[in-house]
């Protein structure tokens, strides 16, 4: 069977309570302010709170990196379902046939924070974003992974999710708020932590990612409901 | 990572449903734009769409009646024109339903299903399933597998009007790592509120159908499409996906880069993936949207790599600007054009009143063409360049 391996040697989660943590390098410094990206004080007020929340993650990952070694790295970026404070802003002025904000508008984008970190580096390398429902942090990796392995170099992949505001509450329930930034690189290059996509019907005796995170106390990520195993599996190992 | 062969490419757009008659439309220069009567929003947005009529009273099979919704029932048109289901059932035969991946790019999904609650004032009737099946981003490779039967990776790209140029990139990587034997890859993209008012919004559509590189042009207009490609390593179809390259503007969320910098990236990237160089490529399919920005900056950028000579053109005046289904649209019309031997013309540009990119093609005209390329740019800079050409060269 097929198999793609990478690693990830470092990575930033946040859950609903705001507070930043570590598995990797950046452990030690995961509450220090980081600000990697430069957009102007007004483009930073009309950043929608998906992007915010994704931000904060990728720019305390990226804080230590070079400037101008940061501009030339991909980034892949992964949400299930979007943001829904700018979904429910739209909606209303919908419902209320009343003219659509521009900046709302470009802000749903699903791309919104992958266009926002690579306007704020001034970068022209690319960037990507994806949905996948329940699978969506699985294909976010996986493709921060393939990209790692094909350019042979580093891959930013970033996920996050926002539970939805009172209005959309009953279009996801069950989302809570969570976010992860994460260096994906080639496996022989990586120390810390291993990424491993099976493609097919897996009978592998991998570990699930729900269960290593879980082992790993990454607490955002187990029990999120996007964490299953179906069709492409992904595992992280030590 | 290339060539992939292209085993089967159909789609539906204004212009027709399947190949013979969209290339009809294009090889007669037709447009498929209508003024906007779309649901109750036809006195808010005065506009011109490209609008598939026959959607309207689609269904879907009772099986797949939780995703019905009209993006659902433009790729399920789609899928079962041009045989394109069958040959994907005889690929999955031969490699197995578990290595067909399913890539698919959209900037609308189904949003308008819940868009039509809210109008209607039944938001009351909106739950979880229908969501996921229905609106969200992934909601349509869910449906599009589901209706294929097959259940290999699968995932949506949305990155607004590049997202089904970029799902191609995504298929060659995973074909390149052995993840996968064959991969769906396209998009779709139907008329719904939040893009006609949001684009509205931006003043950047057209009170008169879209003529893009018109010196005269005054915006966009939309369409709606679907287009699905089937690809492999080494299979006898007679074209190929030759490159792809992807890149960023860095610049603005709604506005191009004033020099079409991630543009050219884009462009050098595809040709250095296709091992290409800029003189090889007999035509372009430029994203060409009619904004007098779009439009400006991507001349500045294709003359930069090609030179000026270069035939192109835009086919969003015929079309409209499928949005999310952009990408896999004009790819599908650059493999007519690989096929019949046929430039698509800019339509709604007559020869004298051009303004940008000197060989701007304004009639339909037969050439010999070996390789061809496809701009896609979204919101957020997002940029993709497609090169495609004879699967034996």
């Amino acid at each position: 069977m097929a198999q793609l391996t990478f690693a990830v040697t470092d990575w930033v989660w946040c859950t609903g309570d705001g507070e930043l943590h570590s598995a990797g390098e950046t452990a030690a410094n995961v509450d220090r302010p980081a600000t990697v990206l430069r957009l102007p004080p007004a483009e930073r007020r009309r950043l929608n709170p998906l992007t915010i929340f994704a931000l904060r993650v990728a720019e305390r990952l990226a804080a230590s990196r070079d400037q101008a070694a940061l501009r030339s790295v991909p980034m892949v970026f992964g949400s299930a379902y979007g943001d829904g404070d700018v979904l429910s802003r739209l909606l209303t002025a919908l419902r209320a046939h009343e003219p659509l904000s521009p900046t709302q508008f470009h802000n749903s984008v699903h791309n919104a924070a992958a266009g926002y970190w690579s306007i704020g580096l001034a970068s022209q390398a690319p960037t990507t974003a994806l949905a996948a429902g329940d699978e969506t942090l699985e294909v976010t990796l996986a493709e921060a992974g393939l990209q790692a392995c094909l350019r042979d170099g580093p891959v930013l992949m970033v996920g996050a999710a926002r539970a939805f505001p009172a209005m959309l509450q009953p279009a996801c329930p069950a989302l809570q708020d969570f976010a992860l930034a994460a260096w994906c690189v080639p496996a022989a290059v990586g120390r810390a932590w291993r990424c491993s996509v099976s493609s097919g019907n897996s009978s592998s005796d991998d570990e699930s990612l729900e269960a290593a995170v879980r082992a790993h106390g990454v607490q955002g990520l187990a029990g999120q409901r996007y964490v299953r195993r179906l069709g492409a599996t992904l595992a992280i190992v030590q | 990572m290339f060539p992939l062969t292209i085993e089967a490419f159909t789609g539906v757009c204004s212009i027709g449903r399947g190949r013979h008659q969209i290339a009809g439309a294009l090889a007669a220069g037709t447009s498929g734009l209508e003024r906007n009567t779309f649901g109750d929003s036809g006195k808010d947005v005065q506009a011109y769409v490209g609008r598939v009529g026959a959607l309207d009273g689609a269904t879907l099979p009772p099986a797949l009646a939780p995703w019905d919704c009209r993006n659902n029932r433009l790729a399920w048109m789609a899928l079962h024109e041009d045989g394109f289901a069958e040959s994907v059932a005889a690929t999955a035969a031969r490699y197995g339903r578990a290595r067909i991946g399913v890539f698919v790019g959209t900037s609308t999904s189904g949003m308008l299903d819940t868009e039509q609650l809210f109008r209607d004032g039944q938001e009351r009737d909106l739950d979880a399933a229908r969501f996921e099946q229905r609106h969200s981003f992934g909601a349509a490779s869910d449906f599009i597998a589901a209706a294929l039967g097959v259940q290999g990776p699968r995932h949506c790209v949305s990155t607004a009007c590049s997202s089904s140029a970029k799902v191609f990139a995504v298929a060659a990587r995973y074909l390149a790592l052995d993840l996968i034997d064959a991969a769906v890859v396209g998009g779709v993209d139907t008329l719904c509120y939040t893009t006609l008012y949001g684009f509205s919004s931006l003043e950047l559509l057209s009170a008169v159908p879209a003529r893009p590189f018109a010196h005269d042009r005054s915006g966009l207009s939309i369409g709606e499409g679907a287009a699905f490609a089937l690809l492999v390593r080494n299979g006898s179809g007679r074209t190929a996906l030759l490159g792809a390259g992807e890149s960023s503007d860095g610049h603005h969320m709604s506005s191009p880069h004033p020099d079409g910098l991630g543009a050219e990236c884009a462009m050098r990237a595809a040709l250095a993936s296709a091992h290409l160089q800029p003189d090889e490529i007999d035509y372009i399919n430029l994203h060409g949207t009619g904004t007098p920005a779009n439009d400006r900056v991507e001349a500045l950028a294709v003359a930069r790599v090609f030179g000026r000579a270069v035939a192109c053109s835009s086919t969003k005046g015929a079309t409209g600007h499928c949005l999310g289904a952009a990408g896999a649209v004009e790819a599908l019309i650059c493999d007519l054009a690989l096929e019949r031997q046929v430039v698509a013309a800019n339509v709604g540009v007559s020869g004298d009143d051009r303004e940008l990119p000197a060989g701007l093609v304004t009639r339909p005209a037969s050439a010999p063409l070996t390789y061809v390329l496809s701009n896609s740019f979204g919101f957020g800079g997002s940029n993709c360049a497609l090169v495609f050409g004879a699967a034996n060269r």
